[in-house]
């Protein structure tokens, strides 16, 4: 099957970069083993992190819908960060831009007490309208993105020990010391 | 690199996809595989590569980044990024012959590839 190629495009990118020495980068892609480990619980002696589970979307935006996306969050982000407080264990942390020349990048932090605050979320969408098209909306700038990654994350003092881990995954053991 | 019969062109069987807000084009190559991503200036190289000779590519690259770059540093970079591309498989040198009959093939509706690197 043919490509559109859309040659003009492609030109303005070209001086867009100041017409720079043509580059190409080889990408390694990671592969990723099946070592995963189960979620932590929150651990009371580990009270100076930011929370037990935080989710982070990353993504960009084209210029052309910065404007438009900063004047959304700056008309809704309020309530979503308050609404989301009815699941309990849930906080909505912000959104924040890369503040730099180059690339119009974002992460959006969410914080979760535990998995139940997570289906806690999901609950609260499905039943509060508002809340569900402002957070949809937001989404979908992430959604728009086909660079965008989710990632999870959880204190790391949360794993000081892996052992227990490795007795029930072997992918786990065959990277520990 | 500038064989009078020679033709420029993409390798039929990569994948390509622009990242068009980060202006960047990700192009797998599955007979060695392999990921790259091509700056805006490499991508236009690449998309140059539609079959031309050697002549109208110097000359089309020349029209699309002039004043920045002279006559003679748009041609030592073109020459440089093209033998990159011909040894990354993204793109091939068919000869003009070759060239016409895949034409013809693919305007036709038939498969066959006839094309026979120059390397």
């Amino acid at each position: 099957m043919s490509r559109k190629v859309n040659l003009e495009s492609i030109k303005r990118a070209v001086h867009r970069h100041g017409a720079t020495a043509p580059a190409i980068q080889r990408l390694v892609p990671e592969i990723r083993s099946n070592d995963e480990h189960p979620l932590r619980m929150l651990d009371p002696t580990i009270d100076y992190v930011i929370g037990t589970i935080i989710v982070e979307w990353t993504f960009g935006v084209p210029y052309s819908k910065v404007p438009a996306f900063h004047k959304f969050l700056k008309d809704k982000e309020a309530f979503i960060a308050s609404a989301v407080q009815s699941a309990p264990g849930v906080s909505y942390l912000g959104t924040y831009w890369v503040v730099s020349m180059g690339s119009s990048h974002y992460r959006t932090l969410w914080v979760y007490d535990s998995k139940d605050a997570i289906t806690g979320l999901n609950t609260l969408l499905k039943s509060s309208t508002p809340l569900f098209n402002a957070v949809k909306k937001l989404r979908s700038h992430w959604a728009a993105d086909p660079s965008r990654q989710e990632l999870m994350y959880q204190p790391a003092a949360a794993f000081s020990d892996l052992s227990s881990d490795a007795t029930q995954n072997p992918f786990v053991e065959m990277c520990l010391p | 690199m500038s064989f009078p019969r020679a033709r420029y062109r993409t390798a039929p069987d990569i994948r390509v996809r622009p990242v068009n807000e980060m202006d960047v084009c990700l192009v797998y190559t599955p007979s060695n595989p392999r990921l790259y991503a091509l700056n805006p200036t490499a991508w236009l190289v690449m998309e140059l590569c539609d079959g031309r000779d050697w002549r109208s590519l110097e000359r089309k690259y020349y029209a699309a980044i002039e004043p920045v770059r002279s006559r003679e540093a748009a041609r030592a970079e073109l020459e440089h990024t093209v033998n990159d591309l011909v040894g990354m498989g993204i793109v091939e040198i068919t000869r003009k012959i070759d060239h016409l009959k895949t034409t013809n093939a693919r305007l036709q509706g038939g498969t066959t590839d006839v094309t026979q690197s120059q390397s």
